[in-house]
Formats: C-alpha cells, sequence, structure tokens
C-alpha cells in the first residue's frame, strides 16, 4: 500500500474552558481522516462542527491557548510533532491554504504582486522571477492582465477575482495538498461555480490533492471524490460522493439532503432537521445526533457507536446495518 | 484655517478689559510720545479689520513687529533661540519615537512580564509631567550625581546636545509613554488580524511577518499620534525650557507675557500654530504612502 | 443598545459591586485614591492641621516629624497642610475646566450632529481651527490677555479641551443617531432636543464619563505646569506647581521634601486618574 498523502489519527482538539478553573472544551473529537494523492475530500458540517479547526490542525496553525493531540501524518511525518523550521517548510512548499474570506485574508496595505510572490521571494527566488511566475499563475486562473493586476490594490478587485487571487498564490510554491476552507461561501452563485471550476482545473493539471471545507453537502459531493460528514466533533460518515449522494448511511446526512428543496417539486412546508448543531463540548453522552435523529432508539443514548467500516465507507451509527439503503437522499423519498 | 487661527491670536489682544491700549502700556510710564507711537505701530485708530490686514502683511514679509521690552525686532529675538528650541525638540523627537515605538513593539510581541512593565512603566511616566520629570531628573543627575550640566544650553555641538539631554528627556516620556501604548494596542490588534493568518501558513518566518504585515499597517495609527505629539512638542518646550534655564522661544514667551509684550507673544504663537500644522500637514501625505486605500484629498 | 439600567438603591455594597466589576481591582484602587485626593482638598480647611500660609521660620526646611508629618518648606509653612489646600487649586481648577468644556463640547456636538449641513460644517471648521493649537498655548495667551492667576487660566483650558470632547462626542453622535431606535423615537414626533436629553444622553453617558475622566489628568498636568511658570496661581496660594518650584530651590539647598511631595502627589493623581480613564472606556468599547 502506498504511503497516503494525509493520515489524520484520532485528531482531538481543546479550547480552554469558560471559567478559570473548568475543564478544557473539546471542539474535535478523535478524528479520523486520510486523503490520497491528487484526490480531493469534501469535509462538510455546520458550524461548530469542528471542520476549520480540524483543516487548520494539518498546518499546525492553532489559535493561542488551542491544543491538540493526536498525529497528522503529511507524507509519513507528523506534522503536530514538528519542529517550527520543519513546520515552516511544509507550510511554504507542500502544503497550501485557501480561506473564506479574501478580502480579510489579504493584506489590504500591500499591492496584489507583493500578496502573489511574497512566498517565492521568502524562498529566495529573485524578485523578477517571482513576477513571471505570478503572471503565469494568474493566466492559469483565468486573470490575462496579469501584469496590471500586480500593481493594483486588493480593494480595487471584485471578491471573486480575489478568491482567484488568492488560489493562484496557493499554487505558487507548486504544493502537494490544497486545504481549502470555504472558498466560496463569500461570494455570490455565479462566482462560486467559477471558482470551483477553476480549482478543478488546476487540480487536474498538476494532480494536487485538496481538502474541501464547506457547510454545504450538494456543493462538496458534487465537486469532491469523497466526502465525510462531521457533527459535533465527529466523524458520522464518509463515503464515495456519488454513492453518498444516492444512498446515504447516517441519518444526519440523509437529513441534511432531503432539507434541498427540490427545483421540480411543490413543496408546502421545507423538510428540517429539528434542534440546532452542537459542538463536541455540548454533545450527550451515548449518540451525538441521538436528540435530533428521526430514527433514534433507546440504545442509541447507552454508549457512542463506532465508526464501522462496509467497504470502503465509514459510519458512526448504532442502526447502520438496519437503516442501510432505507435512508431517503431527496425529499421524495429513498427511492427518489 | 491657518487664517483663522491667526485670526483668533490677533483677536485676542482686544479681548483685554480696559481695551489694548492699556494693556499695552501696561506699567510703564504713558508719556504722550509712547502713546503716540505704541498707538502708530498697532494702528490702534484704524478699524480692526485694517490693522489685522496691515498686521498679516507685516508677518508675510517678514516683519513681526518691534518688541516693547527689548526695542529690537520681534524678528531678530525669534531667530536667536530658534536653534536652541530647534535642537530640543528634534533630539526630544527622536527619543520618543526611539523609545516610545520601541517599548510598544517589545510589549505587544514578548507578552507576559515584558508587556506588562512596559504598560505599568507608561502609567507612570504619563502620568509625571514634564516639568515634575525634568526637576526630578536634575536633582538625581545633575545635581546629585554630577553627570548632566544643570542649567543653560551650552556650547559647540557637543556641549549643546549634552546640555540638552536632560531637557529632551523630560520633553520626550511622557509622550513616549503615551506612543508606546498606542504602538502595543495597534500591534496587538494587527496581530489578530487573517492576513497574518495567511502569512502564518505560508511559512513565512515570524520577523518577516512583523516587519511586512503588522507593523506596516499598524503605522498608521502610530504615525498619526506621533505627528500629533510632535506638533505639540514646541509648545510643551516652552515648560521644559524654564526648569533648565534654556534661552529657547519657550522663555522667550513666558516673559513676554508677563510683560505684556504683545508683538512677541502674537508672533511666538503664530509660530507655534505654523507648526502645529505643518507636521500634521506632512502626516496627512504620509497617510497617502501608507494606506493606498487613502487617496489625497479625500477621507479615508 | 440598552439605557444604563438602574441597580437598585445605591447601598454601600451595591456601588462597590459596581465599582469593582466596571474598574476591576486595580482601577478601584485608583478611584479610591482619587477620592480620597479630591475629598481632603475640599475638606481641607477643616482637616488641615495647620494654617498652610503661616510661616514659622524657626521650623523652616525640615524632614517629615511628629510635629509635621510632611515636613515644612523654605518659610516653615506645614507641607502636608500647603498640601492640602493646593489640592483646591490644582485638582479643583481642571475639575472645573473638565466639566464645562464637557457640557460645551458636547452641546456643539450634538447640536452640530443633529443639524447637519451648514451648522455642521461652521461648527466642524471650528473645532479644526481650535484643535491646531495646542492647549498650552491656550492658557497662555489667556493669561497674556487677562494677566496671571488660575481664573485666566482656567478660562483658556475651557476653550482648549472643548474641541477635544466635541470631536468625540461628534462622532459618536453621529453614529449613535444612525441607529433604529433614534428613527423610531422621532417617528413619534419627538423634539429633537427631546430626543438627545432622553435618548442620545443616557446612552453616551459612559462614553461622556470615560472621555472626561481621561482629559481630568491632562487639564491637571496644564493647570500645574502653568504655576509652575508662575503664571498661574500666585504664591502665596498654596499650588501643587508652585510646590514644586519652590521644592527645587529647596532641594537645592539640601531639603527634597516639598519637592519629592508635591511631585508624588500630582504623579499619583494622574496616574489614577488615567487607570480610572482606561477601565471605563474599556467598558465602552467592551474589551
Amino acid at each position: 500500500m502506498t504511503l497516503r498523502l494525509l493520515s489524520i489519527h484520532t485528531l482531538t482538539i481543546t479550547v480552554p474552558a469558560t471559567e478559570p478553573k473548568g475543564p478544557r472544551r473539546t471542539v474535535v473529537d478523535r478524528v479520523d481522516l486520510h486523503v490520497e494523492r491528487g484526490e480531493s475530500l469534501g469535509l462538510v458540517g455546520e458550524s461548530g462542527s469542528g471542520k476549520s479547526m480540524t483543516a487548520r490542525a494539518v498546518l499546525g496553525l492553532f489559535a493561542p491557548g488551542v491544543e491538540a493531540t493526536g498525529r497528522i501524518e503529511f507524507d509519513g511525518v507528523d506534522v503536530l510533532a514538528m519542529r517550527q523550521p520543519e513546520l515552516q517548510r511544509v507550510r511554504a512548499s507542500r502544503i497550501a491554504m485557501v480561506f473564506q474570506d479574501p478580502r480579510a485574508h489579504i493584506n489590504p496595505v500591500r499591492s496584489v504582486g507583493d500578496f502573489m510572490t511574497e512566498g517565492m521571494r521568502d524562498s529566495g527566488v529573485s524578485r523578477v522571477e517571482a513576477g513571471r511566475r505570478a503572471i503565469a499563475l494568474l493566466a492559469e486562473v483565468g486573470i490575462d492582465d496579469g501584469e496590471r493586476r500586480l500593481a493594483q490594490f486588493p480593494h480595487e478587485l471584485s471578491g471573486g477575482l480575489l478568491q482567484r487571487v488568492m488560489i493562484a498564490a496557493a499554487l505558487a510554491m507548486q504544493p502537494d495538498l490544497l486545504l481549502a476552507d470555504e472558498p466560496t461561501t463569500a461570494l455570490d452563485v455565479t462566482t462560486q461555480s467559477e471558482v470551483m471550476t477553476i480549482l478543478a482545473e488546476v487540480r487536474r493539471e498538476r494532480g494536487l490533492a485538496m481538502l474541501f471545507i464547506t457547510h454545504d453537502l450538494e456543493l462538496a459531493a458534487a465537486t469532491c471524490d469523497r466526502t465525510a460528514v462531521m457533527y459535533a466533533g465527529r466523524i458520522m460518515e464518509v463515503q464515495r460522493s456519488t454513492s453518498l449522494q444516492q444512498a446515504p448511511l447516517h441519518p444526519y446526512t440523509s437529513g441534511l439532503l432531503v432539507s434541498r428543496p427540490d427545483i421540480d417539486l411543490v413543496q408546502r412546508r421545507l423538510q428540517v432537521i429539528p434542534g440546532r448543531s452542537v459542538a463536541a463540548f455540548e454533545a450527550p453522552s451515548g449518540c451525538a445526533f441521538e436528540p435530533r435523529c428521526s430514527y433514534a432508539q433507546a440504545d442509541c443514548r447507552a454508549g457512542e457507536p463506532e465508526l464501522v467500516l462496509l467497504g470502503s465507507a465509514e459510519v458512526r451509527c448504532g442502526r447502520v446495518d438496519e437503516l442501510r439503503g432505507t435512508l431517503p437522499h431527496a425529499v421524495g423519498g429513498p427511492d427518489a | 484655517m491657518l487664517v483663522v487661527a491667526s485670526l483668533l491670536v490677533y483677536g485676542s489682544l482686544y479681548l483685554t478689559p480696559g481695551g489694548p491700549l492699556s494693556f499695552l502700556v501696561g506699567n510703564r510710564s504713558a508719556s504722550p510720545e509712547v502713546i503716540a507711537s505704541i498707538t502708530a505701530q498697532y494702528h490702534l485708530d484704524d478699524p480692526f479689520v485694517v490693522r489685522y490686514f496691515a498686521w498679516m502683511s507685516d508677518v508675510l514679509h517678514g516683519d513681526l513687529g518691534r518688541s516693547l521690552v527689548y526695542r529690537e525686532a520681534v524678528t531678530d529675538l525669534i531667530a536667536s533661540r530658534l536653534l536652541t528650541t530647534f535642537l530640543l525638540v528634534s533630539y526630544a523627537t527622536a527619543l520618543i519615537i526611539v523609545v516610545g515605538v520601541g517599548a510598544g513593539v517589545v510589549s505587544a510581541i514578548r507578552g507576559g512580564w515584558a508587556g506588562r512593565l512596559v504598560s505599568t512603566g507608561s502609567i507612570l511616566f504619563l502620568a509625571t509631567p514634564a516639568f515634575v520629570l525634568g526637576v526630578v531628573l536634575i536633582l538625581v543627575f545633575a545635581n546629585g550625581l554630577g553627570w548632566f550640566p544643570v542649567f543653560g544650553p551650552g556650547e559647540g555641538v557637543i556641549g549643546r546636545l549634552w546640555h540638552l539631554t536632560l531637557p529632551a528627556i523630560a520633553l520626550a516620556m511622557a509622550s513616549a509613554a503615551y506612543l508606546a501604548r498606542i504602538t502595543r494596542s495597534a500591534m496587538v490588534g494587527e496581530l489578530g488580524r487573517e492576513h497574518v493568518e495567511t502569512a502564518v501558513s505560508r511559512g513565512i518566518s515570524q520577523r518577516s511577518i512583523i516587519r511586512r504585515h503588522v507593523l506596516r499597517n499598524a503605522s498608521i495609527p502610530i504615525v498619526t499620534v506621533i505627528g500629533l505629539t510632535i506638533g505639540g512638542l514646541v509648545a510643551a518646550s516652552v515648560v521644559v525650557e524654564n526648569v533648565f534655564a534654556l534661552d529657547g522661544l519657550g522663555s522667550l514667551l513666558v516673559r513676554a507675557i508677563l510683560q505684556r509684550d504683545f508683538a512677541v507673544v502674537q508672533a511666538v504663537v503664530l509660530l507655534l500654530v505654523i507648526v502645529f500644522v505643518v507636521v500634521n500637514l506632512i502626516v496627512d501625505l504620509l497617510y497617502t504612502v501608507l494606506d493606498p486605500r487613502i487617496s489625497l484629498g479625500g477621507d479615508s | 443598545m440598552t439605557a444604563v439600567a438602574e441597580a437598585g438603591a445605591p447601598t454601600g455594597r451595591n456601588v462597590a459591586s459596581r465599582a469593582l466589576t466596571v474598574l476591576g481591582v486595580g482601577g478601584t484602587v485608583a478611584l479610591v485614591i482619587l477620592v480620597v485626593m479630591l475629598l481632603s482638598a475640599v475638606l481641607a480647611p477643616w482637616l488641615a492641621p495647620y494654617d498652610p500660609n503661616y510661616p514659622d521660620l524657626m521650623a523652616s526646611l525640615q524632614g517629615p516629624s511628629a510635629a509635621h508629618p510632611l515636613g515644612t518648606d523654605a518659610l516653615g509653612r506645614d507641607l502636608l497642610s500647603r498640601l492640602m489646600f493646593g489640592g483646591r487649586t490644582t485638582l479643583l481648577g481642571p475639575l472645573l475646566v473638565i466639566v464645562v468644556s464637557t457640557f460645551v463640547g458636547c452641546c456643539l456636538a450634538f447640536t452640530a450632529s443633529w443639524r447637519g449641513g451648514l451648522t455642521d460644517a461652521v461648527i466642524s471648521r471650528l473645532i479644526e481651527v481650535l484643535f491646531s493649537i495646542p492647549s498650552i498655548v491656550f492658557a497662555l495667551v489667556a493669561v497674556a490677555v487677562l494677566g496671571v492667576g488660575l481664573l485666566p487660566v482656567v478660562a483658556g483650558l475651557i476653550i482648549a479641551y472643548t474641541p477635544y470632547v466635541a470631536r468625540v462626542m461628534r462622532g459618536a453622535a453621529l453614529r449613535e443617531r444612525r441607529l433604529p431606535y433614534i428613527s423610531a423615537v422621532w417617528i413619534q414626533g419627538r423634539s429633537g432636543i427631546s430626543i438627545t436629553a432622553r435618548q442620545l444622553v443616557p446612552n453616551l453617558r459612559p462614553l461622556i464619563v470615560a472621555q472626561a475622566v481621561s482629559a481630568l489628568g491632562f487639564a491637571v498636568v496644564d493647570v500645574a505646569a502653568v504655576s509652575f511658570l508662575g503664571l498661574g496661581v500666585q504664591p502665596p496660594t498654596p499650588d501643587w506647581g508652585l510646590m514644586v518650584k519652590s521644592g527645587l530651590d529647596s532641594a537645592l539647598r539640601g531639603q527634597p521634601t516639598e519637592v519629592i511631595v508635591a511631585s508624588l502627589a500630582i504623579v499619583l493623581f494622574v496616574g489614577a486618574v488615567t487607570v480610572v480613564g482606561d477601565r471605563l472606556g474599556r467598558g465602552v468599547t467592551g474589551r
């Protein structure tokens, strides 16, 4: 078996307690994930599910006070155990991240060119060469007047354009893995599809692997090879996207799929999952999703279900064998 | 705006109870010739507007009037003292920027004990007026330890700088403390911004990040405060000069006030205002360099 | 946006706990220091052990002793008494400056922000012009025109500080005006003055107070500095600025008590005011 590009084992992330002497709060709970070379994994969850923190953990990006345990193996080496110099090398040339709000994540007082070439120049590339490469990268993401753009400042560009710049900059050092934290959430739908197309093209040309964070299950399943669904800091389901859309294995996934309105169907009331999503430290003992689950039974409260392997899929549900194949994936029902 | 300010300065003379004439004559003997000359010099027989314009045109021609006390042209009086004040203010400015920004940056990056030290230190110095600090410095370092001379501006370049060290420190510390706090809070604010996270995620070194992203972005409020501080420094030097018996503009102003030598007062105050306005203009220009979102002539 | 609520009758415990939450431990200590100093200034005629102007040349330039806890100055006057009486000019003068300038500044700011248009433009220009002149200059010019003494200095400083207040409050008032609850009351037909008094002011009160407290520190420094120059309070009236001056002479003659005492008093007061102003300011921005 070839070494996986990214292999996350039992990742647990805690944040400081609200009370001075209280216990730390868990936001990511023993997560296992992996990404093969060149494949894209979508990580889906509502806010508070811990997905963003998981992505940041891969780069060792922790806010002050945040602690993580477990192993994050990138190309065989544990990121969490790395010392600063090695971590910086990995961040500079092996893994790149694209963030949600490009306006906030790009320094407004420095030029676009400065933003694009910063990583390259820091690695010793000459200013002229870096500029040349930057223009080529911009062309790759569909920005043709690169030379003019390099001289401009972020506030002169639209959100969509800025996000393309961010993507181009992320590719500058030829990374093996791209982490995308809700890259299209701040954009309108048309721009969203443009950006997603660019991401797909770029990935294909470079054989780039991607971990795609989003709250939009449909988007993830449509664009990624595999999709993982997170709830309350835990992985609930991981499947190949095509089969996940046809036959979800977890009630939560099913609920998310069913709540999408169908453009052809007239609905009097939209389907929702009752209740609100919780963070890991707010979850009850037993199955975290149980309070909101329409398939819950007494046993579900007893103990937290294990992550079970079903072929290439993984599911964390006590009733997975019974429910298999019966869970609806659209408003009409399981066979819609 | 300068016009209005000068109008105010000039006009305030006429607010004195008893009228400007009695004010100007003051305690001096009032022979008819003296009254006549004062009347002529200050155009007291003409309506206010005429007087004002006469004064303004004189100023623009470099004629700031004659001092009643010294019987010299005010311009000469000012020129001779300009050097001391200029050196003092420049010296203090350098100290303010180096100490203020330095302490602020260090305390923002290090945090922990350095941060607390700078915090308490800056409150202490902020609360110490320049004249109190000056007095303390004299007693401890000049009188007590004898490291520095006590009074006077000294001679030659080195001599002058030596003499001006204690006064410059006295003048600078309160402003340096204020600048340190502003710098610190500006930097801490910038450290938390998202674009800093982006830079970290690219493996850029801590030092580069501080320099290119944190400090650079924080420089806008920092430069603003520096500008305001310098603008007011010349005025603040008035007090310090008095403490250290320096012959700068400050002592000239104080004596002129006490002796009701109004031409001098008007001229010096006008000068103070001009300095303030010019410095702030420079700061405004700097903004356009520092923050590309701001364009000349517009508000950000 | 909630208006400041009354938390029941202001009992001792109530006030103390409110103070601790808003100001923190350091801030409360600072506030206590401030109150003590202000009270001793106000109550000086009854609290001071000696007549501050009573010279006793036999006892001149003495250090702390049983008879004179803080020592005496060059003319044998008791320093503790002079300190307490000195607070009246050094502290109460600036207090007057702050109160008046805050009031006038707020009036100007609210009028400008409410009326907008020409009124706003004129007032803003005026503020800008006054702003360009350092505060000391106002005090000095006032002394030049009106003669030496505390009152001219106070008058000058009032004019100097008003633009600071006006600027801050104008910005705050403009921001506050945009909030929906103002429009709601306006639609009900209330007049501009009524809205300003009943809605705007209570909601901006924390900012007004924080701003005023911080400015008090600067005002004290300015007044003391002008007195030090000999242009403010005149001897023999006790004043901390004056005491630093005469204390310098005494110190050069070997007796540092006066200058130490007067300097410490100034630093302590301004420091405490800064801390309290800081904490209050933090409460406003909610950090």
